[in-house]
């Protein structure tokens, strides 16, 4: 009964005697595979097969961003992937170098383990009541929203977003009385540090593109004040002018996208394999639950001459089962690219 | 490169348990289960997978939920969960030792990369779950390999070379040689992790650089695979056989 | 969840009737430990006790921090205790049960606040910079006596810890890495070990270290902890059958003659291990060690 139902989602057929909704609750996994299953036999009007939310199998949800909607944050952002939902919230403060315990000192100077030494980027995910009805309210932080925490702190180390010397608050101190002699040597009096907070406020899959492109978005539209160093009252001050506010730099941009793996078989049964599976780019939460396998590809492309891309991984993450190998993976890779492209767009219409 | 030394069921209370060391990480893992599952944890068609990663220093933060999220997600796949509705399978990983320098710096060692102890936990699941005689659909083996600046790989890489490394890569690929987990983060390109790709695949699949295919029916028939691991198992699994050769 | 599988009748009236018979069922006397083991690791600071079938392994670990604005000229330490599901399925995670709370209050008494560790000798600047120490006790398997392992796995880690050497110019400090100068041992006042006496039968017999069978079955308990020079620490008796005051003034002679014997025995543990790990580095760590 499954295979004969037409891949379009507003007629029922009749020879069903319950509504689409109730046949996708009652048995998901045969609902999804009859969607992505080509029609048999072939027929004339080859429209291909869609997924329950009407988008291809390799089919993005457009974005939709609004940046600057806080006004107590240093920056923030909304994003919208379909029904997922996403604010994020920056608020930089001043960590004064007396502060740090020997964290640093020890360290070295090295430019990129000086913001993960101090730990100046401090993301949190806070999964909000009513986003999704998996998240149950009054509960310490989901394993969900610490993962994904986990996940958005190390991927901002591991990019270097954002360098070093963007946080630092410098003292130069002025030249001494006679001939400008033992003056002008640099010091780091504090870092700005930035607390980065993300409110799912719908959830429906996907969650850590959406938080990670409001991570990026919020950053960039973060506007550190002028901070220095005041000798005489030993402390940093902030310069309350709003046009001697500095954006924050960012380097690159990489771009996250994540993509279920559908395998037609269901759990359970052993054997049988080829049965026949599909990469379904940005799962929506119905998907999502049907899939366990999962890759989540964050690419950085450079614009090479002529038009092309050329496409650097930052980081792959793949778990969950044993279907998607290597061919699956370059293609994974390729979709990755073409997102990227997506978002480069829209950020130029946004900027 | 070093090799890896385990010993399996040395826990008294644990119903299955391992010590795993490679790389300078010592890891005990133990294994309860199938016991009872608390009632909103409970699945009516399946074992509810529980895993716990206990860091040797201070309590568990969100780097340790990320790895149990990756290890619970690869252990569903991997035990046959259809065979114990509504029961908990508690899979809890101890670290004992890490070969971090920086033990003077807990912010350091919390942002460390959690991909370099992410193998050993593998594979100490893995053993702690041969030791429980839990039912699993297949076994694995998981791999550690950088590419460095010079775009050479390394398996099971030295410090050094994880320092100079521009990207690190952890794939752990099933006994029929599926990949099932591939983490990785640093720079690099397509081609890049392919070589990854085949170099892990040769490591799991040949064994011959020690990794193990611990595979409680086959390993015994097919002799090209080695390793101090496989005979480990191999000696836990006679001695719980025992009692059927008294019988004959 | 699951819970601590209870004794069967049978088991009960056995074991109790062997107690009255004089027997423990593992054959030991009834003011006997089990066989003790402690081993170290490579790095300073972990020691992995063996008490019978109960292992503990504690280690130590520091870090230079700001120190508590109350407290400016000492340096901090904590001692955490988790038990984990590795031990035994009914330790529960992220839930604390009395269990739990019992015993590191119990270590803390015992050790924090017997001032074993001399907390100024941590501080670097005052008010500034200090030594945080921090004792990470995992509990791997459970029969029993766990207050003992981990009072005893906590002080012999405590003894062969190192921390590395610092030093200070005006506000900078200096942190020196172990291959640059000798690390310095903790200063550490005293050691105290504690000796866990369970009562049976309405406190007419007392046992010395308590498998977990006969720990379900005790009708109370005392935990004292004492150092080798017959300083008492802490005395911890929760409820629990009434005792005589002569049976544990009786409890405390054994606990002394016990805790001597502990204390030896990790002397002569620690002592091994040095001479074992790196020959040359005793003369070097003798040279450099202050006397108290």
């Amino acid at each position: 009964m499954a295979a004969s139902k037409p891949p379009s989602p507003a007629i029922s057929p009749p020879s069903l005697s319950f509504p689409r909704a109730t046949f996708a609750k009652l048995s998901p996994h045969p609902f999804l595979l009859a969607h992505l299953q080509p029609p048999t036999p072939p027929s004339a009007n080859t429209t291909p097969p869609h997924r329950p939310n009407g988008r291809l199998p390799t089919q993005f949800r457009p974005p939709n961003l609004h940046t600057g909607s806080l006004t107590h944050a240093s920056g923030s952002s909304v994003v919208r992937l379909g029904d997922t939902a996403v604010v994020c919230g920056i608020r930089a403060e001043i960590l004064p170098a007396s502060n740090v315990g020997c964290a640093y000192t020890c360290g070295g100077s090295d430019d990129d383990t000086e913001i993960q030494a101090l730990g100046l980027l401090v993301p949190n995910v806070e999964l909000s009541t009513g986003c999704s009805p998996a998240h149950l309210p009054g509960q310490p932080p989901s394993p969900l929203a610490q993962t994904l925490a986990a996940r958005l702190q190390s991927l901002l180390y591991a990019t270097n977003l954002i360098g070093a010397d963007e946080l630092r608050i410098m003292y130069v101190s002025p030249p001494a009385d006679d001939a400008g002699e033992g003056g002008g040597a640099e010091e780091v009096k504090a870092w700005w540090t930035l607390y980065i907070d993300i409110l799912f406020i719908s959830l429906d899959g996907n969650p850590f593109d959406a938080a990670w492109a409001s991570l990026l978005l919020a950053l960039k539209d973060t506007r550190l004040p002028l901070a220095y160093w005041d000798p005489d009252l030993a402390c940093v001050l902030c310069d309350d002018l709003v046009a001697n506010a500095k954006r924050l730099r960012m380097r690159r941009w990489p771009v996250a996208s994540t993509f279920a793996v559908y395998s037609a078989q269901e759990r359970g049964s052993v054997g049988g394999d080829g049965a026949g599976k599909w990469i379904l780019a940005d799962p929506d939460a119905f998907e999502e639950g049907l899939c366990r396998e999962s890759v989540t590809v964050v690419v950085d492309c450079e614009e090479a001459e002529g038009g092309g891309v050329k496409t650097r991984i930052v980081r792959l993450e793949k778990r969950g089962g044993g279907s998607a190998g290597k061919a699956e993976i370059k293609e994974v890779v390729e979709m990755a690219t073409e997102r990227w492209r997506v978002w480069r767009d829209v950020l130029k219409g946004n900027a | 490169m070093t090799l890896p030394d385990a010993s399996l069921s040395h826990i008294h209370r644990a119903d299955g348990s391992a010590t795993y060391l490679q790389n300078g990480y010592s890891i005990i893992g133990g294994v309860n289960g199938p016991i009872e599952v608390g009632r909103r944890d409970e699945l009516p068609e399946e074992a509810t997978i529980d895993v716990i990663v206990r860091p040797a220093v201070g309590v568990g933060g969100t780097r340790e939920r990320h790895l149990e999220s990756i290890i619970h997600s690869t252990l569903q796949h991997v035990i046959l969960i259809q065979n114990h509705p509504r029961t908990l399978i508690q899979v809890t990983l101890q670290v004992i030792r890490m070969p971090d320098s920086d033990t003077f710096n807990s912010k350091k060692r919390q942002f460390s990369s959690p991909l370099r102890i992410l193998p050993s936990l593998l594979q100490t699941a893995l053993l702690a779950l041969l030791s429980a005689s839990i039912p699993l659909s297949t076994t694995f083996t998981a791999s550690l390999i950088t590419v460095a600046r010079g775009s050479n790989t390394v398996i099971n890489p030295s410090p050094e070379d994880l320092q100079n490394a521009r990207s690190t890569h952890v794939l752990a690929f099933s006994a029929e040689g599926d990949l099932l987990v591939a983490e990785s983060q640093g720079e690099f390109e397509i081609g890049d992790w392919e070589r990854v790709f085949e170099m892990g695949l040769h490591a799991a699949r040949s064994g011959s650089e020690n990794r193990k295919g611990a595979d409680s029916d086959v390993v015994m028939l097919d002799d090209d695979q080695g390793g101090a691991l496989r005979g480990l198992v191999q000696q836990k699994i006679e001695k719980d056989q025992k009692w059927k050769e008294n019988i004959k | 969840m699951p819970r601590e599988p209870e004794l069967s009748l049978n088991e009960r009236s056995f074991v109790l009737q062997a107690l009255q018979e004089n027997i423990r069922i593992d054959g030991r006397s009834f003011d006997a430990f089990r066989g003790l083991e402690l081993n170290f690791g490579d790095e300073y600071g972990v020691a992995d006790v063996k008490l019978g079938k109960t292992r503990v392994i504690a280690r130590i670990s520091a870090e230079v921090t700001r120190p508590f604005p109350d407290r400016l000229f000492d340096g901090i330490f904590t001692i955490t205790t988790e038990l984990s599901p590795i031990a035994s399925p009914a330790f529960e995670v992220g839930r604390q049960t009395d269990q739990e709370v019992i015993l590191s209050r119990i270590l803390e008494k015992a050790i924090r606040r017997s001032s074993a560790l001399d907390t100024e000798s941590l501080c670097i600047i005052a008010g500034q910079k200090c030594w945080n120490i921090r004792a990470d006790v995992h509990l791997l398997d459970y029969d029993g006596g766990l207050t003992d392992a981990s009072c005893i796995a906590v002080i012999a880690a405590l003894q062969h810890f190192r921390r590395p050497d610092v030093s200070v110019e005006g506000e900078n400090v200096t942190i020196h890495a172990m291959e640059e100068r000798v690390p310095v041992p903790l200063s550490l006042l005293h050691h105290p070990i504690c000796v866990t006496f369970s009562f049976f039968l309405g406190g007419g017999i007392v046992l010395v270290d308590a498998t977990l069978q006969e720990e379900m079955l005790r009708n109370g308990e005392l935990t004292i902890a004492l150092n080798r020079h017959g300083e008492i620490c802490q005395i911890a008796k929760l409820g629990g059958v009434a005792v005589e005051a002569l049976t544990f003034l009786n409890c405390t002679n054994i606990a002394l003659v016990k805790a001597q014997e502990i204390s030896r025995f990790i002397s002569k543990k620690l002592e091994e291990d040095l001479k074992e790990k790196n020959p040359s580095r005793l003369l070097v760590e003798l040279s450099a060690e202050n006397e108290r």
